[in-house]
């Protein structure tokens, strides 16, 4: 079984950047809420 | 996105080897900032925040890999990351040969292989024959036909 995804919440987009410049990896932001 | 992309398998990996992840719930100030009128969009950023991708619309998850293995080798293209860029694009032919990146990736592992060390022009020209040959009718095989008048 697939390991669930570990998302960060839209308040953490910083410390996102920070891990993926330790991380030597890009962040992915998922704007995927219910269509308007 | 949530029921069907995420949760697959090769999905799920792919995004935790390559990605810190954040889920953007309906939000009207970070949509202004990051110019998403639509959903679902999917922004790649580099840790400095720069955006060096974005895909509007669903993608099911075999589309959702090829996309995002081209997008991360345009990426490392980019930034000069030859053989990083090459490895991406090499999986987009392998492994998700009927999707619609295959020409794109073609073009760029074909410039890729030409730049990394040790490349030759002669290692771009056999890719770019591949991709004349194979996706004829593509507009990357129109870009290198130039090559081969």
């Amino acid at each position: 079984m697939a390991k669930p995804i570990p998302w960060k919440s839209e308040s953490e987009i910083d410390n996102a950047l920070c891990e993926a410049k330790e991380s030597r990896r890009r962040v992915l932001l998922d704007f995927s809420h219910a269509p308007q | 996105m949530d029921t069907v992309t995420y949760p697959h398998e090769e999905v799920a990996d792919f995004i935790q080897k390559n990605f810190i992840a954040v889920k953007i719930p309906r939000h009207e100030l970070l949509e202004q900032i990051y110019r998403v009128p639509w959903t679902p969009t999917i922004l790649i950023l580099d840790p400095d925040g720069r955006e060096r991708f974005r895909e509007v619309g669903y993608l099911p998850p075999e589309d959702f890999l090829a996309h995002m293995n081209l997008a991360l080798g345009r990426a490392d293209f980019d930034d000069k990351d030859f053989s990083s860029a090459a490895s991406f694009f090499q999986t987009v032919v392998d492994q998700h040969k009927t999707s619609e990146t295959v020409p794109e990736a073609l073009y760029f592992l074909g410039l890729s292989r030409s730049k990394m060390t040790g490349g030759t022009n002669d290692d771009r020209r056999a890719i770019w024959k591949q991709l004349m040959e194979e996706c004829p009718k593509s507009d990357w095989a129109k870009k290198v036909s130039v090559y081969f008048a």
